[in-house]
C-alpha cells in the first residue's frame, strides 16, 4: 500500500511540484532507518520480551501472540525513545506497561483467554537442587501482584533503585521499601516451600 | 538465603527457562508491519461485531418505521401511537446499546505505554472516567429526550384536557418520572457491573504503588 502511495506521489510531483516528492522520499527513508534501528536494538535486547512474557503470560495457550503484541507495542512507542534512557530501561518500561495493560483489557472479556495449565509445569520441572531453586523462585514470583512482579524483575535484572523508581514512577526510598518487602516474601516462600 | 543468591538463581532461570529461542531479525520486521497481534484484535472483534449488529438493527427498525408511516399515509391511515412509542423504544434500545459498545471499544484502545507505570495507570484511569462520563451523558440526554418526546407524542395525539392518572398518559408520565429519577443510579450500577474488574484493578494498582510498604 505504501509503495502504491509512493508511486502515485512520484507521478504527481513530476507533473506539478517537486518538493512533495522530496518530502515523501525523506519520510519514507526516515521510516526505513527507524525500522532498521528498532529491529537491531530489539534483536539485541529481546531477552526482556521473553522474560516479561514468561512471567505475565506463561499460562496462556497462545503465548507467541502476546510476545508479538509486546513487540508491536514497543514499535508503536519507539518514536518516544530518546537517548536519555538506556534502550533496555525504555524497553522494560514499555513492555511492563503493555503487559499490565493487556491483562487489564482481558478482564473485559475473560472468556476469550485460553489458559494452558501445562506450560507452568513444563517450565518448572525439577530434577536437581538448582532446578528446585529455579522452580521455587519462579513460583514465588508468579504468586506476586503485577506491580510487585515488575519491581522484583527489575531488581533481579540488576537495575539501580533510581532506574526502578523512574520506571515505576515512585520515589527511590519507596522503591527500597518495596524491594525489601518483596524479597522477604520470596525468601519466606523459599524457607516454607511453596505450595 | 542471601539476595545475591536470588540474583544468581534468577539469571539461571532467565537464561535456561524464561528466554525462548531467539526471534530472527526478519521475523521482528514481519511482526512490526502488523497493526496489532491477535490478542487485542480477538478481544475487540466480538465487541465490534456486536456494535455493528446493533447499529444495523436500529437502522433497520428506523427504515421499517419510516416505510410503514409512508405506506399508511398513502392509504390514508396512520400507525397507532402505542406503535410509534414501541418502535422508538426499540430504535433507542439498539442505538444506546451501540453507544455503550462503542465506549467499550474506545476503552480497549486506551494505552499509555511510554510513561512510568504509575503515570500510565493514572492516565488510563482519567481517560477511562472521561469515556464513561461521556457515555453516561449521551445515554442520559438521549433517554430524557426520548421520554419527553414520548410524553408529548401521547398528549398530542390524545386529548390532553382529558388527562387522568388512570390512563395511558398518566401511566407513561408516572413511569417517565420514576425512570428519569432512577436512571443515574441504574446507569452507575450498570457501569460498575460492566467494568468493576478494570476499575478495581486500576485503583488497587495505583494504591499499591502509592503505599509506602
Amino acid at each position: 500500500m505504501n509503495d502504491l502511495i509512493l508511486s502515485f506521489m512520484k507521478l504527481f510531483s513530476v507533473s506539478c511540484n517537486k518538493p512533495i516528492l522530496i518530502f515523501v522520499l525523506l519520510s519514507k527513508s526516515n521510516h526505513i532507518i527507524m525500522e532498521k534501528e528498532f529491529t537491531e536494538l530489539l534483536y539485541q535486547n529481546q531477552g526482556i520480551v521473553h522474560k516479561i512474557c514468561s512471567l505475565y503470560f506463561n499460562n496462556r495457550a497462545d503465548k507467541e501472540d502476546y510476545k508479538q503484541e509486546l513487540i508491536i507495542q514497543l514499535w508503536k512507542a519507539f518514536p518516544s525513545f530518546n537517548n536519555q534512557l538506556k534502550f533496555s530501561t525504555w524497553m522494560y518500561r514499555v513492555s511492563l506497561n503493555a503487559s499490565i495493560d493487556i491483562l487489564r483489557k482481558e478482564k473485559t472479556q475473560p472468556h476469550f483467554i485460553k489458559i494452558d495449565k501445562h506450560s507452568i509445569e513444563a517450565t518448572t520441572e525439577s530434577n536437581s537442587e538448582s532446578d528446585d531453586n529455579k522452580e521455587k523462585l519462579y513460583r514465588a514470583i508468579s504468586k506476586l501482584t503485577d506491580i510487585d512482579k515488575a519491581i522484583i524483575t527489575l531488581y533481579l535484572d540488576e537495575f539501580s533503585y533510581k532506574e526502578i523508581a523512574e520506571i515505576m514512577g515512585i520515589s527511590e526510598s519507596n522503591t527500597g521499601v518495596k524491594i525489601n518487602r518483596i524479597k522477604s516474601l520470596i525468601l519466606k516462600s523459599f524457607e516454607n516451600g511453596i505450595k | 538465603m542471601e539476595s545475591s543468591e536470588l540474583n544468581k538463581i534468577w539469571q539461571t532461570l532467565s537464561n535456561e527457562n524464561l528466554i525462548d529461542k531467539s526471534i530472527a531479525k526478519e521475523n521482528i520486521q514481519r511482526i512490526i508491519q502488523k497493526e496489532s497481534s491477535s490478542t487485542i484484535a480477538k478481544l475487540s472483534k466480538k465487541i465490534r461485531f456486536d456494535y455493528l449488529t446493533n447499529i444495523a438493527a436500529s437502522v433497520l427498525v428506523l427504515v421499517i418505521t419510516v416505510f410503514a408511516t409512508l405506506f399508511l399515509n398513502y392509504k390514508n391511515q396512520s400507525l397507532p401511537i402505542q406503535g410509534y412509542i414501541f418502535l422508538v423504544l426499540v430504535i433507542s434500545y439498539y442505538a444506546l446499546k451501540a453507544v455503550s459498545l462503542k465506549s467499550k471499544l474506545k476503552m480497549l484502545n486506551i494505552s499509555y505505554n511510554t510513561s512510568s507505570i504509575l503515570e500510565s495507570l493514572k492516565k488510563v484511569k482519567i481517560r477511562f472516567e472521561k469515556v464513561s462520563t461521556k457515555e453516561s451523558l449521551i445515554m442520559y440526554v438521549s433517554l430524557t429526550v426520548l421520554t419527553v418526546f414520548a410524553n408529548f407524542l401521547i398528549n398530542d395525539k390524545t386529548d390532553f384536557s382529558n388527562f387522568a392518572l388512570n390512563s395511558l398518559q398518566g401511566y407513561v408520565l408516572i413511569f417517565s418520572i420514576v425512570y428519569l429519577v432512577s436512571l443515574p443510579f441504574v446507569g452507575k450500577y450498570y457501569f460498575n457491573k460492566r467494568f468493576s474488574g478494570i476499575i478495581t484493578d486500576l485503583n488497587n494498582s495505583i494504591e499499591e504503588l502509592n503505599s509506602t510498604n
